[in-house]
């Protein structure tokens, strides 16, 4: 037997052993558990605000961690950065690529970050001591398209990208400190746990992996999904993560037991998810769909009991303030809404 | 490892054929790899197999209590939380 057939065969009874583990610890179920539980009443939310002024298609926005500020990223060739209480343009930065994917908000609200189809991370720095917004460095080194990024903190991101992997960066010397490698398919997006040492990521290959962030290994995969997680993230609790997929569903997976624990879904539903987050308790999901909607769902109940519509195009992002009090959705119609 | 769109495509059209509820990509994908990708990937799995896992009958219920204990909490969900909206102009009048 050669080696490559040898290793093969390695793979497979690992990854039969990995789900005879994940059958031994499942010994009850989410529906199971909450058979008595009422699902939560109908849930209106409201547009409060919109927020106009990008040209074309809004393809990202990320809250700031004062839950008023946040930033989003056009293929206008800006990103905005809103006080979405007034609905004020705060700073409108032009970027030297217009395909930009993403978008991100450092959580101490010194800097932003986006990139796209320049393969690049673009770091801006908000406190320059002249007040103009300024490039303050650009990570290159992916081979592909940066699908999404996220600060831990000043002085470190994290980025994903269409070459199937993701990297931590030093942003003062601009350099990767770890690669992650794994996924067999373009990342798509990523998230950063509470506690920023792990994070998650979702890809093209249909898996979700979670990763160490100082061990640089991937913890845990799941699987399940039949075509692309375009969304990802966080459980509040940081116990479980949830992902939403091309394949027009969300799944919440279980990391403490290493499973899948619920898919939402409805025959409805046929298009892809494009967005996620998760209200601030846990129990509402809300994700945006290609059919320029967002649904809300029952998080323990697995049904939808809201909807947000207003937007006459695609809904590409959505993000819960960090205190729980409004959503903010991005869209292919150009504008961006608050709710609640 | 460089992913260029040719791997790309091969590896969307072998996830088409696969059957739902396979954990992980079609052994097909694995093809693909050379021999370093290989032992890398049979290193993650062994690193993961590893994991320690609980109960779910310990997890799931810790979650949903978790969840539960929050829904007071939670904006979204009492609307007594969302007097002071700053995202909604408290009076009618603003004097000029």
């Amino acid at each position: 037997m050669g080696e490559m057939e040898q290793l093969r065969k390695e793979a497979e009874s690992l990854k039969d052993q990995i789900s005879a583990a994940r059958k031994a610890v499942h010994d009850v179920t989410l529906p199971e558990i909450v058979s008595g539980t009422a699902v939560v009443g109908r849930v209106q939310l409201k547009t409060r605000k919109t927020l106009r002024g990008h040209l074309a298609k809004i393809y990202a926005m990320h809250w700031g961690t004062d839950s008023k500020l946040c930033v989003s990223a056009s293929q206008d060739g800006k990103l905005i950065v809103w006080d979405s209480y007034t609905t004020n343009k705060v700073h409108a930065i032009p970027l030297k690529s217009s395909w930009v994917m993403t978008c991100a908000y450092a959580p101490s609200g010194n800097m932003v970050a986006c990139g796209g189809l320049d393969n690049m991370c673009s770091i801006y720095n908000l406190k320059g001591k002249d007040g103009n917004v300024k490039v303050m460095r650009e990570l290159a080194a992916h081979t592909g398209y940066l699908s999404c990024c996220r600060f831990l903190n000043d002085s470190e991101i994290i980025t994903s990208s269409g070459d199937c992997t993701c990297a931590l960066w030093d942003i003062e010397t601009g350099t990767q400190k770890t690669i992650f490698s794994g996924h067999m398919g373009d990342c798509m997006s990523l998230a950063v746990s509470h506690d920023f040492n792990m994070f998650i990521s979702g890809a093209c290959d249909y898996t979700a992996k979670l990763w160490d962030i100082r061990e640089g290994a991937c913890r845990q995969t799941f699987g399940g999904h039949e075509s692309d997680i375009n969304a990802i993230g966080f459980f509040p609790n940081g116990n479980a993560v949830l992902t939403g997929s091309d394949d027009g569903t969300c799944k919440m997976y279980d990391l403490r037991a290493d499973q899948e624990l619920i898919t939402y879904q409805d025959p409805s539903i046929m298009c892809g998810v494009t967005s996620l987050a998760p209200s601030l308790s846990g129990r509402l999901i809300l994700a945006g769909y290609d059919d320029f909607n967002c649904n809300i769902w029952d998080s323990l109940k697995a049904e939808r009991v809201g909807v947000l519509a207003g937007h006459d195009n695609r809904v590409s992002c959505i993000g819960v303030t960090p205190d729980g009090m409004a959503a903010c959705t991005g869209s292919w119609d150009s504008f961006l809404k608050i709710w609640n | 490892m460089i992913c260029n769109l040719l791997h790309t495509y091969n590896t969307k059209a072998y996830s088409l054929e696969s059957a739902s509820g396979k954990l992980f990509p079609l052994a097909a994908t694995m093809e693909e790899m050379d021999v370093p990708q290989m032992k890398k990937e049979v290193e993650s799995l062994k690193y993961q197999l590893a994991f320690k896992r609980e109960k779910s009958s310990k997890t799931v219920t810790d979650l949903v209590k978790w969840i539960e204990d929050g829904v007071p909490e939670d904006p979204f969900l009492n609307p007594e939380l969302m007097k002071n909206n700053p995202w909604v102009e408290k009076g009618k009048c603003t004097i000029l």
